[in-house]
This record gives structure tokens, sequence and C-alpha cells, in this order.
């Protein structure tokens, strides 16, 4: 089973996925981010392990969109991810909901007015979310981990303005109460300025 | 591949279906005549081959025909418990013919049937019954429904006829089972009796495994392949898992008219056909049929692979047809 995913095996294995789903007659929709979400834009090209589902999305009664929690998959969606995986020889977890634990400490502000939806298959609908949600997102997941990590790479990739870098910065301050993660924070801001400088 | 390489997979899928039937019909009765070929040399599995003909029985109305002149005719000697047990293995659409076959029996005379008839008639096409010219029972092809007529339907008569097919070359509970669709338990019993009879032998191991010396047999039977003189090659006709290689070409047929059907992209018609390996791939492995040797190529690059393990099922039955254990 392959572990790298370049932007040409993301929208084969999307759009087999949503094949599969609609010769099922289903239609389901989710909210991707992560380095999967940043190669489909066009915003960086480099190989990533899997695709990041933050949510799940419908829409209620009045038509509005509404996103949930990605977890549980519904059965015809984890069915139709193993099914893929045997098909394209892909990691069983090539689709994963991991991300989706940020449900309980809060999803970036206006997560759901930042993204931009893409049919693939007929049966999926994929939601890609928008800058603002990938600068917080990855901003997070660099302060979080090691220094020079992907995810740094992936925010400079993004060339946050400083605008949009304090609007993030405010966000992920949120999300940490260590004593040491504001300076974790203004190390990656500062990494990030001086790289797009 | 296109949707029109589908459609060849489906039609090569369903002309062996009819072709090989047809065959094994012939074999049985005269009422079916398969003009300028050599008569068939391979047992008949009757409940397989009934469940194969209901497979393209919407491509070949005669094979409708057929299955309910032998259902009026000759359902006294075929298994209820087989028939149903096969059918788990074909697709829904033919195992949901059964109760037209019972009721084509019950019809028939045969009340054994009444419980499995069908409220409706599932195949949507009343068949022309013909009366069935004298069985060829005692031809090899029919040996399995030779020793029925014989012994009663049931897995004692079944069991001798697979191992007197094998010609020798033993065989354990689990394959018996697996050959004749009768459960191991069932299998166990008649095989404690049958060698306690001294009509098979057992070969003591771990796994046991059982024989019939097939030209002993050959001699009680008064048997001989028809169109060769008397005392050459082997007077029983030899056994194959023509369940494994019919329930396998029948989802083919399914799965391309679904394909037709539904409008099925490339990717999901490959998707679909190694679900359709996967499922039958140990009962075809037992039929030496190992789809194994097909590279696993990814997504749609998997078609021209099922294509060529169709073919070998294809040349499969019909090196079957011709006596190739």
């Amino acid at each position: 089973m392959t572990g790298e995913l370049w932007v040409e095996q993301l929208e084969g294995a999307l759009a087999a996925l949503g094949e599969i789903l609609a010769a099922g007659g289903n239609r389901l929709a989710i909210v991707v981010v992560g380095g999967a979400t940043m190669n489909l834009l066009g915003i960086i090209r480099r190989s990533t392990s899997d695709i990041d589902v933050i949510a799940r999305a419908h829409r209620d009664e009045t038509g509005a969109l509404r996103i949930v929690p990605p977890e549980p998959f519904p059965p015809e969606l984890s069915q139709a991810i193993r099914t893929v995986a045997r098909d394209l020889g892909l990691a069983d977890e090539w689709m994963n909901a991991v991300v989706g634990a940020q449900w309980a400490l809060g999803l970036p502000p206006d997560m759901t007015e930042d993204i931009t939806w893409r049919n693939y298959g007929g049966g999926l609908d994929v939601g890609l979310v928008g800058r603002r949600t990938l600068i917080a997102l990855k901003l997070f997941a660099a302060a979080d981990g090691a220094p020079g990590s992907v995810h740094a790479q992936d925010l400079v990739a993004l060339q946050p303005t400083p605008a949009e870098l304090a609007s993030a910065v405010e966000w992920v301050l949120t999300q940490d109460e260590a004593p040491e993660w504001t300076s974790l924070v203004e190390e990656v801001c500062k990494h990030v300025e001086r790289s797009c400088s | 591949m296109s949707n029109e390489a589908v459609r060849k997979i489906g039609e090569l899928a369903g002309d062996t279906l009819v072709d090989t039937a047809w065959a094994q019909w012939s074999s049985l009765t005269s009422t079916v005549v398969r003009l300028g070929q050599e008569p068939t040399w391979t047992i008949v599995d009757p409940e397989a081959l009934t469940l194969a003909s209901f497979a393209v029985g919407h491509r070949e109305r005669r094979l409708e025909d057929v299955v309910g002149s032998w259902a009026a005719g000759a359902a006294y000697l075929m298994s209820m418990q087989r028939m149903r047990t096969l059918a788990a293995r074909f697709p829904r659409a033919v195992s949901g013919r059964i109760g037209d076959f019972a009721r084509a029996a019950v019809a028939g005379g045969d009340k054994r049937w009444k419980r499995l008839v069908s409220p409706q008639a599932a195949g949507g096409y009343s068949p022309r019954l013909k009366p069935l010219e004298p069985l060829r029972l005692t031809d090899g092809p029919a040996l399995t429904l030779r020793l029925r007529a014989g012994f009663g339907v049931n897995a004692k008569a079944d069991l001798l006829s697979l191992l007197l097919g094998r010609s020798r070359v033993a065989a354990d509970l689990k394959l018996i089972a697996a050959a004749t669709a009768y459960t191991e338990r069932a299998i166990r019993t008649a095989t404690k009796e049958m060698v306690q009879a001294g009509f098979i032998h057992e070969i003591e191991g771990r796994p046991s495994s059982f024989f019939a010396d097939d030209k002993a047999w050959a001699q009680v039977l008064e048997a001989h392949r028809p169109s060769r003189p008397d005392g050459t090659g082997n007077a029983v006709p030899p056994w194959r898992f023509w369940a494994a290689g019919y329930a396998f070409l029948a989802g083919v047929v399914e799965w391309a008219e679904n394909a037709q059907a539904e409008g099925w992209t490339s990717y999901v018609a490959s998707s679909r056909a190694r679900d359709l390996v996967e499922k039958h791939e140990r009962i075809l492995r037992q039929a030496e049929l190992d789809p194994r040797f097909l590279v696993l190529g990814p997504g749609t690059q998997y078609l021209p692979e099922f294509e060529e393990l169709i073919l070998r099922v294809r040349e499969w039955a019909r090196e079957g047809l011709n006596g190739s254990p």
C-alpha cells in the first residue's frame, strides 16, 4: 500500500470515492483540511499521506448548510473508503477523521463560510476550506509540532498577510492553556514573517 | 476500458454459459439436440445446470423451455436441498427462480416441491413445455442422476458420483462437502456408511480421505465412453466443479447487465468486478480456476485482467465438456 498521495492521486481517489457512492445511490458531503486541501487548491505541490476530514455537511430543512463532526462516518462512506483503498492500492486510512477531534477544542471561526465546494464522481461533495481556515489550522499545527515541520512549511507557502496571521493567532491562542503556548505561537509567526519577507 | 468492453465481457460469460448448459442438457435428454458436436464427457451437476440455465434464460429462451420441461418430467431426480444451497452462490435473480422450477415440478406431479413454489413467476416467461424424451441416465454424464435413481436423492449418491469422477484421486471431507454442497456433517455420515458398505475406501490420516474404485464400478455400471471403443479411456467421465464456474459466470452476466442498466463508470465496473472475484475466489480455487494469477492493476487496469479470467473460465468449460478432469 502506498502512503504517498500526489494531487493526481488525490483527485483520482476522490473521483473514485464519489463514483462508488453514486453507484450505490448515495450522495455525501465532507469538509477536508490540511495538505490535501492545499494540494487540491494548487497552493502547494507535495505528497501527503492522507485526506483529513474535519466535518461532514448536509443541508437542513431550510436549505442552510450545516456541518457536523465527521465521526462516525456513515457505513456507506466507510465501506466506500475501504473499497477505494483496495482498488487503488492506498493505505486503509487514506481518508480519516482524526482531525475531527478539533471539534472538542473549537473550530476556526466562520469556517462554514470559508468553504469552496467541488463535486467528485456525482456522489461526493468535497468542501475545501479557504485561506483563513487553513492559516489558522496550520499555525496551530506548526506551533504544536516540531520546528521546521511540514506544517510550518505549508504556512509559509500560504504567504499569510500580517492581518491574516494576527487573526489566526487570536484563535490559536485559545486552543491551549499551557504557559509556554504563547511563545511557541509567536516563534512560528516570526519564522513565517522572516520566510515571507 | 469502455462500456463496450464491459458489455463484451458480459457477452463472453453469457455465451459460455449458454453453450455449456446447452451441451450438458443434450447429454441428459435427446429432447435437446446439439448438432455436429462430439457428445460431452463430464459428469453433469443437475442443480448447478438448472441454475446456470436460469441465469441466461432471458438470453436463450430455449433453455427456459428445457428447464421447465425438466422440472415437469424429472424433478424427482433433483435435490431441493442442493438447489437451495447452490443458489446462494448465484445472483439473487437466479436464486429467486427456484420457485419457478418448483411450480413446474408440482404441475408435473412432484408434490415434494410444493413448499418451494413462489406465488408469482419470477422469470416473466412461460416456458413451452415438451415431454422429455427418455432420459439418458445410463450414459456417463448423467452418472449423478443415475445413482440418485438407483439409491435415492441423497448425499450418498452424490458422494459416490464425485469419487467415481475423480479416478481414484482421494478427497477429504472438506473438499467433498464443497463439491457436493452438502454439509460436512452429512458427508461425514455418508462416507462412514459407504466405507462400511465397501462402496468407497478410506485412506486414514489427518484428515482422512476417500476414494472409489472407478474401474470396478464401471463394470458394475456397464459404463463406457460411447464415442470410443470399449476399453479405451476412462469409463466414467470426470467430475468437475461446474457449480463454481457456473455461479461465477452468472455473476459476471449480472455484473455486465447492471453496468449497462445503471450506467456505471469504468472505475465502478472494475471495482464491482473485484468484488465478484473476491466473493468467488475460494470456490474458484477449488475448481482449479485460481484467480490469483491476475496482476492486480489499480483502478480500471483491472478490467483487462478480469476479461482474461473470463477467457480462462471459458477455456476451462470447453475442456471440461470434452473430458478434462
